[in-house]
């Protein structure tokens, strides 16, 4: 841990993980980044890294996204905990509060994709086990559903009503205020 | 395994679906396809805010399988559990009879949830904690009023015995049961207690009532300074109610679980007539709040059973720039805090609006007819919808809204 995100590059060179996209794809990562997959962290616990790590159910594509998620935040967190013991109470505030914005501002830029790639961020986050990931992505999905009609919904994400009209009717009885 | 091929018009696809699962060797077995859409369609949806029931109840719409997760119990606890905190669904405020206008409480919705209900004529509202209202409903001369248990959303209500003493003054709170052990996220329909603290020719009293008991507790008597108290700041910190009086500037706090009062003095103010609430602390601490000149004094003090630890004042909060921007040019009083979301009701005038004691950010609530009391109606609303979307065969545990 201490190695990771300090600028050691002799320390980190040797925690290094290979991740192998299910297009067979290679990318080097760090330890202290590719651990932010719970997924991973227990393959390395386990001891079951040696020769990469295949990711059957990630695109290249997608895994370079999550790969620069997972660096990103990383490195944020290595940060903070760097400055903790170097900094009196106010410079701590201070750098803190500039990794958070910086952080937020990386998180926002990150959410600009299309529907279908940020549909596959969460499936990949969720088979990586990355919880921020899961979270972030989960949350910019809910707010685009927030204050839309069911068939905006419907439109924006693909899905068939399969309700019969009277169950329609009868929900929209029960939930005519929502309506309004 | 996923099929990685996007759909040929590259929209996600997230409900219903039929997968593709393409066979092959070497991926490490993924959990079925179906449950993982379902599974992180819930995490979505789990993601809507609570402070908008109306998106809830519309996505509940979208499809079969929408419908039957948004409205199944798993979904209910497990949204209540990932906000934690119950949003303010409208506030209750009273009027006092004047003229020819009689006193009521009204339900004023914050947001767009059900049909708000109607307005409990003859009624004052005098307290709301955990998903229910006390109201006390005045009846003709002569007779006792009655206390009535009120949900304002389903409309149920419930009529409680008159407390074993005649008090000529009176106030009382209501609370979950399990005051101690419960998480109130959504103990509504639940055990619950009243406490009522009434005054009478030998001094103050409290009792206690819960529909378990079925009947009033023996009255405890305390020190307690006769004042007008119906609308008495109440507050439940941990295991102890605190009700604060403004004429004799104490507080009683009230122990639930050892049956104990303790008098204390309030920090000062210029008046009795100057308004003040008592609120929860961040840490526990029981906390006051009053407003002088423009100025919000925040004050905290933490109790044990037998310690007096005294107050503290923690902080001030100046409002004139805040409430001239937003155009308010009168020093206004405090009259409300919602517990657990961090924010004071203040008015000034006829205009009701909130301060976040953590932003700092003001918000006007309402403008209109002056009202008496104003308490904050918390509670988690979620689909309670009828079979058309539990389907047949599938759990049938909607959360009773």
């Amino acid at each position: 841990m201490a190695s990771a995100g300090s600028g050691d590059e002799k320390a980190a060179a040797a925690a290094m993980i290979t991740l192998i996209s299910s297009d067979n794809e290679k990318f080097e990562v760090t330890e202290a980044t590719a651990t932010l997959s719970q997924t991973i962290r227990h393959m390395i616990e386990d001891g079951c890294t040696d020769g990469g790590v295949p990711l059957p159910n990630v695109t290249s594509k997608i895994l370079a996204r999550v790969i620069e998620y997972c660096k990103k935040h990383a490195t944020a967190a290595a940060g903070e905990e760097g400055s903790s013991s170097s900094f009196s109470d106010a410079a701590f505030l201070e750098v803190d509060r500039a990794f958070l914005e910086e952080l937020e501002e990386f998180d926002d830029a990150f959410l600009e994709v299309d529907r279908a790639t940020l549909f596959d961020l969460i499936l990949a986050a969720n088979y990586l086990d990355i919880k921020g990931l899961l979270n972030l992505t989960c949350q910019k999905v809910a707010d685009s559903v927030k204050g839309k009609t069911p068939e905006q919904i419907r439109e924006m994400y693909n899905i068939v009503n399969d309700l019969t009209p009277e169950e329609e009717a009868e929900i929209r009885r029960e939930t005519q205020w929502a309506f309004e | 395994m996923w099929k990685q091929n996007p759909p040929p018009d590259r929209r996600p696809v997230l409900l219903p679906i039929p997968v593709a699962r393409a066979a092959t060797s070497m991926a490490p077995p993924p959990p079925p396809a179906a449950a993982l859409i379902e599974e992180l369609v819930e995490e979505i949806l789990l993601r809507l805010p609570p402070t908008e029931p109306a998106s809830l109840f519309r996505a509940a719409l979208v499809c079969k399988a929408w419908c039957r997760l948004i409205s199944g119990a798993r979904f209910c606890r497990r949204f209540r559990e990932f906000h934690r905190t119950p949003p303010m669904l409208g506030l209750i405020c009273s009027s006092l009879p004047i003229d020819k206008n009689v006193g009521m409480a009204r339900f004023v919705p914050a947001t767009a949830f059900c049909s708000p209900p109607a307005d409990r004529r003859h009624c004052r509202a005098i307290d709301a904690r955990h998903g229910r209202v006390l109201l006390l409903q005045c009846c003709a001369y002569g007779k006792p009023d009655v206390l009535v248990v009120w949900d304002p959303i389903t409309g149920d209500q419930r009529e409680l015995p008159t407390p074993p003493r005649h008090a000529y003054i009176l106030t009382a709170a209501i609370l979950c049961a399990a005051a101690g052990i419960c998480d109130h996220l959504d103990c509504h329909r639940g055990p619950f207690l009243v406490v009522f603290m009434g005054f009478c020719s030998e001094g103050a009293f409290i009792c206690t009532y819960s529909p378990d008991a079925g009947t009033w507790s023996d009255n405890i008597y305390t020190d307690q300074p006769d004042g007008f108290v119906i609308s008495a700041s109440k507050v439940l910190v941990g295991n102890a109610l605190y009700f604060g009086f403004p004429i004799s500037n104490t507080a009683l706090r009230y122990d639930l679980e050892l049956h104990e009062t303790c008098l204390m003095e309030l920090p000062p103010r210029h008046s009795t007539r100057q308004r003040f609430v008592l609120l929860t602390m961040d840490d526990g601490a029981v906390g006051f709040a009053t407003v002088h000149e423009f100025k919000l004094y925040m004050w905290s003090r933490k109790d044990g059973p037998q310690v007096d630890a005294g107050w503290t004042q923690n902080r001030v909060i100046e409002l004139q720039t805040l409430l001239r921007s937003n155009g308010i040019l009168a020093s206004p009083d405090v009259v409300g805090f919602a517990d657990g979301l961090g924010v004071v009701f203040l008015r000034e005038d006829d205009v009701l609006f909130t301060i976040d004691l953590k932003s700092c950010e003001v918000k006007k609530l309402s403008k209109g007819r002056v009202m008496y009391n104003t308490l904050a109606y918390m509670r988690f609303y979620t689909p309670a919808l009828g079979a058309a979307c539990t389907g047949e065969g599938s759990s049938t545990g909607a959360s009773g809204a």
